[in-house]
């Protein structure tokens, strides 16, 4: 174990950080140390102590609790975002190897390079003209923010695959390009594939937190952290503290994913390649 | 070369028309009547068609967006439907804001990233290089606009050294609006800065793994020398490749930034013109900002053809 942790750190680090904050997270959908929304005006802006570990807020309510239940927000929008265009992604990449130099391959990476272009934000804000502010635009502006990078590497990894002799024979003994995609390219690019969505995750938490902090992201009264940020602007000058604990649970759990991103990357490519993402 | 030329003009053009397509879909086919969504739930049928015969909405949508794509060539951008002023000149206020602030940016994080991906490259594995790429790992957790929110209670709210927020105006002086800009672009730069000190040590230790390397150091050529005069030329290529995909994150962290410290510029714009259903001024925005950094990979395209011969024929992935 010691030797294991010289040798990758950043594994140890992130399974550990990564696994404290999804514990954190599901504890706080049965219990946290008070009702996150309830509000006690009489206690609002406390500093932290007694009761209130981390203070109160504006409203009186405890911030521990906020963070705690904001965690839940937060890593389930950042799951369900990088879930569905990892799933969209890796279709859309395989998709084009398996038809590498065709029209469908040109044009299916041509709209990936597109997609590019747009910022998750701009797409948070199309959205909300089209679908009103929430939950969801946050979840699909960061999905299509996803679908292009998933895109790319399954396409670049799977036609490594598609070079390989074995799937020349499969390709002979007359298997179909939808099967050698789903028995042979997909087993081989998991790896790749995993290592990238952590970090994703850990992107999509950055991003979810800005969009809430813009108002675009989860609504209130559910906490978030980027918008507990939004509101502890105001009390800058009273309560300082409100906003530096949901700024340290954003770069907690991105440092997380990020650790366990780089520590799984160590562990599948040995060469230890420190690409700049 | 003329072919390749060609080709990617073609490719930056139909990126462009694609950007306008969806956003013109986006913002004025799927909402239903722009109108109303302009109008909000208190309008009347006589107000909305009123301002449907004002704003044109009348005529077929594919006539609609051909007049959209003319008046965007012109500059001809239409009136803001919130604040009564053609969307031109607004942008052009906002963007005294927003372009030098990304500008800024984009130096800082270029300035500070690449010594410190050299340096680190040059002490590979000793202990400088741990704090320099630990620090770059932690840096790169931070959201941008909580380095703001600590900027401003660190430099504002605690020291009183920088203004906390607002910006007023290129006319008192370069002095004053500098000062204003200074922490959000700090704030804007630091992630950006990490990135390519990051990219900058990969491609650094890459070169440095050259043949060529050891032969300049075998004709006698120093270390220093060496890293600076030739490893540092080749390992740059990469590094400019990203300034373009860094812009993309520039302009859409400025849409942040500038609402941490209620700058504004066009990022704050198009959050107003969203509050007030102004579609005129958000569509027109979405459009500038996305061609923006389509133009800018674009030009980064070039750029890498003309810095690395040897990629000038060869297909892009």
């Amino acid at each position: 174990m010691t030797s294991a942790a010289r040798r990758n750190p950043a594994l140890i680090l992130g399974l550990v950080l990564s696994a404290v904050i999804i514990a954190i997270a599901l504890i706080s959908l049965v219990w946290t140390p008070h009702d996150p929304m309830k509000m006690a005006i009489v206690e609002r802006l406390r500093p932290p102590g007694g009761s209130h570990p981390l203070g109160t807020d504006q409203f009186g309510r405890d911030v521990a609790s906020l963070l705690m239940r904001g965690a839940a927000n937060s890593l389930v929008i950042g799951f369900i975002a990088v879930g569905a265009g990892l799933v969209a992604g890796v279709g859309i990449g395989t998709l084009a190897a398996a038809r590498a130099g065709t029209i469908v391959d040109d044009i299916v990476m041509r709209t990936v390079d597109f997609a590019f272009a747009f910022p998750a934000v701009l797409t948070a804000i199309m959205l909300i003209e089209l679908i009103g502010p929430g939950t969801g635009d946050a979840i699909l502006a960061i999905a299509v923010f996803n679908v292009p990078v998933f895109a790319r590497l399954s396409r670049a990894s799977a036609l490594s695959v598609w070079a390989t002799d074995y799937a020349a024979a499969a390709r002979v003994s007359g298997k179909s390009r939808l099967e050698i995609t789903l028995q042979h390219v997909i087993p081989n690019i998991a790896g790749v594939i995993v290592v990238q969505a952590s970090v994703q995750f850990g992107l999509a938490i950055l991003a979810e937190a800005g969009l809430s902090y813009l108002g675009v992201g989860t609504q209130p009264p559910n906490p978030s952290w980027g918008r507990m940020l939004n509101d502890a602007q105001t009390f800058l000058k009273v309560q300082p503290l409100l906003a530096v604990f949901p700024g340290l649970a954003i770069a907690l759990t991105v440092l997380a994913f990020n650790s366990l991103g780089d520590g799984l990357n160590r562990l599948v490519d040995p060469k230890q390649r420190d690409a700049g993402r | 070369m003329a072919g390749f030329l060609a080709r990617r003009f073609l490719g930056f053009v139909a990126t462009l028309l694609a950007t306008a397509i969806i956003v013109f879909v986006a913002l004025e086919i799927l909402p239903g009547d722009p109108a109303a969504v302009m109008l909000g739930v208190t309008a009347t049928p006589e107000t909305i068609a009123a301002l449907r015969t004002d704003l044109g909405l009348d005529q077929p949508a594919v006539l609609r967006f051909f007049l959209w794509l003319k008046g965007l060539a012109t500059a001809d951008l239409g009136e803001s439907y919130a604040y009564r002023v053609p969307v031109a000149g607004l942008i052009g206020e906002r963007l005294a804001v927003t372009l030098p602030l990304t500008l800024m940016a984009m130096g800082l994080s270029t300035a500070i990233g690449i010594p410190i991906g050299t340096y680190a490259a040059s002490k590979a594995g000793k202990l400088a290089d741990r704090l320099a790429m630990g620090l770059a790992e932690l840096v790169l957790s931070i959201p941008n606009f909580w380095f703001g929110i600590l900027f401003v209670l660190l430099f504002a709210v605690t020291l009183n050294w920088l203004p906390a927020g607002g910006f007023p105006g290129w006319e008192v002086g370069f002095g004053p609006a500098f000062a204003a800009l200074l922490l959000p672009a700090v704030a804007l730069a630091l992630p950006q800065a990490a990135i390519i000190a990051r990219l900058t040590r990969s491609s650094v230790l890459e070169a440095l793994a050259e043949d060529w390397v050891l032969t300049a150091r075998s004709k006698g050529l120093s270390r220093r020398a060496t890293l600076y005069r030739h490893v540092l030329r080749n390992a740059l290529v990469p590094v400019v490749t990203i300034l373009g995909l860094q812009f993309s994150y520039l302009i859409a962290g400025t849409i942040l930034i500038e609402n941490v410290f209620s700058l504004p510029g066009l990022g704050r714009l198009i959050f107003q013109a969203i509050g007030q259903h102004d579609i005129i001024v958000v569509k027109d925005l979405v459009v500038l900002f996305a061609g923006l950094v389509v133009a800018v990979n674009f030009a980064v395209d070039l750029l890498y053809g003309i810095i690395d011969p040897r990629l000038k024929r060869e297909r892009r992935r």
